[in-house]
């Protein structure tokens, strides 16, 4: 501690080029924490996608488009291992305005217990079942849509779902719910029975897909194929797949954030290091003379090293700091304040955990940026430095 | 007065460049900053640029795509053999050697592998029988083109890296297995990561109500706004035109879309933290040759010309830069596969995106020299010798 006044002396000889350092690291870090929160996500959304649940989705388009008869759900439940069978459609349309688009899961009884990893109680399980144009509204999403229990939902869906031949939907918020961890932009469940009871005659006790628990995940692949199997020669052949290997496949296929985290976190403190290395190794080159009254004075050359270590942490410290607390800011925003083309990104989860590895990184780049003046330092000929040689 | 101070400014920036053996590694950090910048931005637009030219290679603006007005896209199976006929009637259209309608009905169906959770599936485009004339460049390459009628089907080249598979393959299909009887190429386009059947068999047997686009090979590119005018105001018809190459533009553009914000937005706030760097390194470049600049302006060099020297000597450094980081994104990415949920394409480093990397080397570069600029520009010559 006694040295820091030392240490801020020599950071506060050039302000301004201080101040740049500063500002460098923190746009860095910015970057760096927002894609250290993205990676957070992505591994939170795996790590809770379940081997022991499956989603089966019609295998080919109907002339009704991709449905599959609810008669199929009994199929399935008959399979060993299978313990429950749900069925969902998901209507998509907007609420208010054109812009504000989203999507209501309306679903059957079979989703209590296929669906059982949603954060529902009981008593919301029977009011939504109880209540034909009721709908469960999760915080997150109530949030967004600014929704409170008791307000009606009117919503408006693409052509052609409704017998009426109307795109309208008086749906009412019966409550709002937990947010489910796995589905990070929140979620509104509907009742499957007011959905099938609009449509017409022939769409009728058609599901858009059906999602299914099974006792074991490790035969999740085995129970999967089984099914695909027993429909492969039906009306609606299926394709079933574990939500944890759905999970695996849509992070690493085209276009998706996860592949690029690690690649750009890195180029981002790549960038940072040099400048932040070539920074401190030109403030420690204009102050050999200084350096070495020091080791004259007795300073040994663990204290200088101390010295110029922070020296260079100082900014990093103060930088990266700033630049977590904005991507924590910015990872807070709410999707419509954001640019169009980004709404898509899921959010990044500043956790405890993001913050140690930022911190780490920290110390890690004022060490890597300070070794070279240090070793420097510690080779200087006091006598020549001195003589100004 | 003007030929003056260019020609100042050229000795001045002659000077400075000379002198950068001098600041060997302030100026290396600066080219590998922007190195890093471009780099990182050329690397993630080159993903979405594949994309684009892989279906603009595909498209045409002499061919239109007649879709189902409530879908705009090829998929859908609304388009009835009723409305092909009436379609096909249409004024503008290009007529065959035979004198019909150089016009194909075709359906487009996604084909999820026989086993597996591998969700990626491949396109299986139904074409009719003038459908394969209007695709520029198709050409079999392995086995034989499939026969009308038969459960049979042929690969784009790409198919077998993005899928596995291979001629003599087969693939579940509505109705029962399909073999994979040959393979084609199309100049590069998205049709090679596709699959190709006969529509009519196609649509039997998955019983499907109708097709999902009809495409036409207009009489002259000119012809589209009559033909689409026809479309729009008969009655009978409920169906929306677009020109081949805009629908292909157009699609690309919204499924890259997100993509493309991303790879600005992470840009943008890599070149802020490259921005104030180099600000900082210019600055000191012109503390530490305060007494040359004084000296140049002691003898009659302009203020302004030595400004302009600094701006010219920051944009060669961070061209340079620019240039090295294309070269690394081409390097490291140009020409990878890419195999996204139903298209396969290469990873594309266009002249354009390099220059569009240029060009932004170039705006950093100006924006970063010009505090140091002015601040030289400012100089007191009297001040600065003092410290001679």
């Amino acid at each position: 501690v006694k040295y820091l006044p030392l240490v801020w002396a020599a950071w506060m000889r050039k302000p301004g080029e201080a101040i740049l350092v500063c500002l460098a690291v923190t746009a860095a870090f910015t970057l760096f924490g927002l894609m250290l929160g993205l990676r957070a996500t992505y591994d939170g959304l795996l790590a809770r996608a379940r081997m022991d649940r499956l989603e089966v989705d019609p295998r080919f388009p109907s002339s009704n488009g991709l449905r599959l008869p609810l008669a199929v759900r009994d199929q399935i439940a008959r399979i060993d291992g299978v313990t429950a069978v749900g069925a969902y459609y998901l209507i998509r349309g907007y609420f208010r305005n054109p812009e504000s688009t989203g999507r209501i899961r309306v679903v059957d009884e079979g989703m209590r217990a296929a669906g059982s990893e949603l954060p529902l109680t009981g008593s919301q399980w029977d009011l939504l079942f109880a209540t034909p144009t009721g709908v469960l509204v999760s915080r997150k999403a109530a949030e967004r849509w600014g929704l409170k229990q008791g307000d009606p939902l009117p919503f408006i869906s693409g052509p052609g779902l409704r017998a009426d031949g109307s795109p309208y939907w008086e749906f009412h918020v019966l409550e709002v719910v937990a947010d489910d961890p796995s589905r990070p932009d929140g979620y509104i469940l509907g009742n499957f029975k007011y959905l099938d009871n609009s449509r017409p005659v022939q769409s009728q006790g058609d599901a858009m897909s059906l999602r299914v628990a099974i006792r074991d995940g490790a035969q999740a692949n085995e129970i999967s194929l089984r099914i695909d199997q027993m429909l492969a020669n039906s009306g609606t052949p299926t394709i079933s797949i574990p939500d944890h290997a759905n999970q695996e496949f849509v992070q690493n296929s085209g276009f998706a954030a996860a592949s690029v985290t690690w690649p750009v976190a890195g180029a981002g403190v790549f960038m940072i290091l040099l400048l932040t290395g070539n920074g401190i190794a030109q403030s420690v080159r204009e102050r050999i003379p200084e350096f070495a009254v020091l080791k004259t004075l007795g300073f040994g050359d663990g204290v200088i090293s101390w010295l110029v270590f922070l020296e260079a942490a100082a900014p990093c410290l103060l930088g990266g700091a700033l630049g977590i607390a904005l991507a924590a800011i910015i990872s807070q925003l709410p999707a419509e304040r954001l640019p169009q083309g980004l709404r898509g990104v899921p959010t990044p989860t500043m956790s405890p955990g993001v913050m140690v590895v930022a911190l780490c990184c920290i110390i890690l780049l004022a060490l890597v940026s300070s070794a070279l003046p240090i070793f420097r330092l510690r080779r200087l000929s006091t006598v020549d430095a001195l003589a100004g040689r | 007065m003007m030929r003056d101070f260019i020609k100042q400014s050229v000795v001045m920036t002659r000077l400075n460049l000379a002198s950068l053996s001098q600041r060997v590694w302030p100026s290396l950090i600066i080219v590998l900053s922007m190195a890093c910048v471009i780099g990182v931005l050329l690397s993630m637009l080159a993903e979405t640029t594949g994309l684009v030219h892989a279906y603009a290679s595909a498209g045409s603006p002499a061919r239109a795509l007649v879709m189902a007005a409530e879908h705009s896209t090829e998929f859908g199976n609304s388009i009835s053999r009723n409305d092909v006929a009436t379609i096909e009637s249409a004024p503008g259209i290009a007529r065959t050697i035979d004198g019909h309608a150089a016009a194909d009905a075709e359906v487009l169906l996604w084909v999820p592998p026989t086993e597996g959770f591998k969700i990626r599936s491949p396109t299986l485009r139904g074409v009719g029988t003038v459908g394969l004339t209007l695709q520029p460049g198709f050409a079999v390459v392995a086995g034989r083109l499939f026969r009308s009628g038969r459960r049979e089907l042929v690969m784009g080249i790409r198919a077998e890296d993005a899928f596995g598979l291979k001629v003599g393959d087969t693939l579940m299909l509505p109705d029962g297995e399909w073999p994979v009887v040959g393979a084609f190429s199309s100049g590069g386009s998205i049709l090679e990561g596709q699959l190709i059947a006969d529509a009519d068999t196609l649509m039997t047997l998955a019983k499907l109500s109708g097709f999902g686009s009809v495409v036409v090979k207009l009489a002259d590119a000119a012809a589209f706004d009559e033909f689409k005018r026809w479309l729009s105001t008969n009655p009978g018809l409920n169906v929306t035109a677009e020109r081949q190459s805009d629908y292909y533009l157009r699609t690309a553009e919204q499924a890259s879309a997100f993509f493309t914000a991303l790879a600005y937005f992470v840009g943008v706030i890599m070149a802020l933290g490259a921005l104030f760097g180099a600000v900082k390194i210019m600055h000191t470049a012109v503390s530490t040759r305060t007494r040359e600049i004084a000296t140049l302006l002691a003898i009659g060099y302009r203020p302004s010309a030595g400004a302009v020297a600094i701006v010219l000597e920051m944009v060669v450094l961070s061209v340079t830069g620019g240039c090295l980081g294309a070269m690394l994104a081409w390097v490291v990415v140009n020409g990878r596969v890419r195999a996204d949920m139903q298209d396969v394409f290469d990873f594309y480093v266009s002249p354009g995106l390099v220059l569009l990397g240029l060009g932004w080397a170039v705006g950093l570069a100006v924006l970063s020299a010009v505090p140091p600029a002015v601040r030289a520009a400012r100089l007191s010559v009297v001040e600065a010798l003092r410290q001679v």
